[in-house]
């Protein structure tokens, strides 16, 4: 198994079938995971943001930073690697509220009404995401099988479960 | 029931009704407080009700969160959205917040919604206060959101 | 074997934001109509059949209740599901609807996915 590290404020995608796409360290920023079996391409972005800045340089500069083109770029990456879009199995996870931001507004809450909005905006679909809670986590997904295990510290491993359903979502709060 | 309870009530019913309307359709959230009449420039719509009280509820949105607002419901970037797409959903934001708010008034029976409107430049005055009003501050802009209630006959 | 569905609400914007909530629930949909109110909707039936019929209350026209009504008196009608997408949520309408037809009931604001599992749900029901 190889493993690629997808930084934060970072993403990308590969058709490698013995990679294993992971990031660590999901306090209040998001991890989005795209797969298309079919096609054999994962993808991953560990975005900070909700939003991109206005200027055009900034949000082109660093795209994988916002939910707003960090998950759009992400799509964009996939496809170009083959993957349908109307294939794509959807993973989400992160957005914690961390200690001392007790600010009305908080940045994991924020990331993962912007998550939403970005899924709103592409017409895409979470099969499964776990979000919020105040614990940081580490995410794994496999590039051949598409699944995804979450780390939280001090638990054990454990795998994301699609919803089962023609169309998917299994929320988990923490 | 003491003025000062009321108060906390209206408060409470504003936030609770703004925040699960913009959260859920809009994927946005209200970052605080915003002092009335601190929005500038805004976009007004108001949503009449008859029932058990009958009354309006009317919004003033500040122009930039109207747009970003209307881009985040449609699912489209600010910049392809017509004025008319935007006053729509600004209507529907109207009608929405209305409901939630009527949702959380004890009343018998139910109400009945006319269509919301836009306003122009120069909203009609009303002939009474709002029971209650607050404003949010919001990105790009401020939200109001004032509800009159008519007085039993 | 794809659906056909009618959607039923006078705000053009919230005809939109539900047509999209549909296509995103893996549904194979067919065709999705539009009606601005009742008349509107009771018009449309003349002229294609659907799977399933989402509608608002507050029309101008007709509004969701009279359109219940008249779809129930119909032997035909019926039979298609309804689901109320509504900003009102008072027990007393919910159940009133319920009981002169309506398969589910949805209140405005909701999740793209709460009408989804709606959705499912209701159509399940129809297919069992």
């Amino acid at each position: 198994m190889k493993q690629l590290v997808v930084g934060v404020g970072d993403g990308g995608a590969t058709r490698d079938p013995d990679a294993v796409l992971v990031t660590y360290a999901l306090g209040s920023c998001v991890a989005v995971m795209m797969h298309d079996s079919t096609a054999g391409v994962a993808g991953m972005v560990h975005y900070m943001l909700p939003e991109a800045p206005r200027e055009e340089a900034q949000a082109a500069s660093r795209p994988w930073m916002y939910a707003d083109t960090g998950i759009g770029e992400l799509l964009r990456l996939v496809q170009q690697q083959g993957a349908d879009k109307r294939r794509l199995t959807i993973y989400a996870a992160g957005g914690a509220q961390v200690m001392n931001d007790n600010s009305m507004f908080n940045i994991g809450k924020r990331n993962c009404l912007a998550l939403r909005k970005a899924l709103w905006k592409y017409g895409l679909v979470a099969h499964a995401e776990e979000t919020g809670g105040t614990t940081a986590r580490t995410v794994r997904m496999e590039a051949a099988s598409g699944r995804v295990w979450l780390h939280a510290p001090g638990g054990e491993p454990r795998e994301m479960q699609r919803r089962a359903s023609s169309a998917g979502m299994a929320r988990q709060g923490g | 029931m003491p003025e000062r309870n009321a108060e906390r009530n209206y408060d409470q019913m504003f936030a609770e009704a703004v925040g699960s309307v913009l959260e859920t359709m809009f994927f946005t959230a209200p970052l605080g407080p915003a002092e009335d009449g601190s929005g500038g420039a805004c976009m007004g719509a108001r949503v009449a009700f008859r029932g058990i009280p009958s009354g309006q509820v009317r919004l003033c949105l500040s122009e930039g969160s109207a747009q970003l607002l209307a881009a985040g419901f449609l699912g489209e970037d600010e910049e392809s959205l017509s004025p008319e797409q935007t006053g729509l959903v600004v209507c529907e934001l109207a009608n929405m917040l209305c409901g939630s708010l009527l949702s959380q008034l004890e009343s018998q029976g139910h109400f009945d919604l006319a269509a919301p409107q836009l306003e122009g430049d120069a909203p009609p005055p009303l002939e009474q206060a709002p029971v209650a009003t607050q404003s949010f501050e919001l990105e790009n802009g401020v939200l109001q959101v004032a509800l009159y209630l008519e007085s039993a006959a | 074997m794809a659906l056909n569905i009618l959607i039923v609400d006078d705000s053009p914007v919230m005809r939109s934001f539900i047509r999209k909530a549909i296509s995103l629930t893996g549904l194979d949909v067919g065709d999705c109509y539009e009606a601005g109110n009742g008349e509107d909707a009771l018009r449309s039936l003349t002229g294609q059949w659907v799977d399933l019929i989402l509608t608002d209350i507050n029309m101008p026209e007709m509004n969701g209740e009279e359109l219940i009504g008249r779809l129930e008196a119909d032997d035909l009608l019926r039979s298609i599901p309804v689901i109320v997408v509504s900003t009102d949520a008072t027990q007393g309408r919910v159940e009133r609807l319920m009981t002169m037809g309506a398969r589910g009931y949805v209140t405005k604001p909701f999740l793209p996915e709460t009408l989804r599992d709606e959705v499912e749900k209701v159509l399940g029901i129809a297919h069992a």
